[in-house]
């Protein structure tokens, strides 16, 4: 998994690619937890070049969501890739992610 | 009918070469690739599993992986030397409100929701579990 961040006044950007799952969740939660603790409430996660994305990877999202809207935030997908999709909608939180089709627009729904 | 079979030791980091061998047997057999992906996804969340409720921590043992394809059809059988451990109970109707979702439970969701048959048993001290996915 590779895993960067791009700080924009609205919100972050969170750009993942490879697996998202158990050996991988750590680095994934660890760097969100690094952008909450600067302050940053709003997320858009680019997934679209995500190519596996297990429970573990699901949990981070549901108790980061959870977390986000609590400080008045929240965590939004941009262009989330088939796989990635398939896994959410699996798990049934589709309806809790909204999905943008890229990152401009997923920054302009904060 | 076409086998294919690995061994890795139980480690986070080798669920990814089951899941690779778990997506080629579903390609043989004919699946597209989303439903191979489901396959591959149900091999990781029962492999997750293994480690971390059977096993319950890493490099203790091993985790076997065996695929039977046929045209449109594909069974995975899994074995661990893990405590018994049966993920094969589907779990019950999800009633979750939006302000507070799952959290726990979503890899064997995520199994039986893909997998058309999921069967345990426990033979020679062993842990069997079988994913059955039929074609549609």
């Amino acid at each position: 998994m590779e895993i960067s961040t791009k700080e924009y006044r609205r919100a972050a950007i969170v750009t993942v690619s490879g697996r998202i799952d158990t050996s991988t969740s750590n680095q994934f939660e660890e760097t969100i937890n690094d952008l909450i603790d600067n302050n940053q409430y709003n997320m858009v996660m680019d997934f679209s070049d995500v190519d596996f994305l297990s429970s573990s990877g699901l949990r981070i999202l549901v108790t980061t969501r959870k977390k986000l809207r609590e400080m008045g935030g929240d965590i939004v997908l941009a262009n989330p890739s088939q796989r990635a999709t398939d896994s959410i909608e699996i798990a049934g939180l589709d309806k809790l992610f909204t999905s943008y089709p890229n990152r401009e627009e997923a920054i302009g729904s904060f | 009918m076409v086998n294919l079979h690995i061994t890795v030791p139980a480690y986070h980091a080798k669920i990814e070469n089951l899941c690779i061998l778990a997506g080629e047997a579903a390609i043989k057999a004919g699946f597209d690739d989303r439903t191979a992906y489901a396959c591959q996804l149900a091999i990781g969340e029962a492999c997750e599993n293994i480690i971390n409720h059977g096993y319950k921590e890493e490099g203790i043992g091993d985790i076997e992986l065996s695929a039977e394809t046929s045209p449109g059809k594909i069974i995975l059988i899994l074995r661990d030397s893990a405590p018994p451990f049966n993920p094969a109970v589907e779990p019950g109707p999800q009633h979750w409100k939006e302000e507070d979702p799952p959290v726990g439970g979503l890899g064997l969701l995520i199994i039986h929701r893909v997998m058309d048959k999921v069967t345990y048993s426990r033979t020679g001290g062993k842990n069997i579990l079988e994913l059955h996915k039929t074609e549609n």
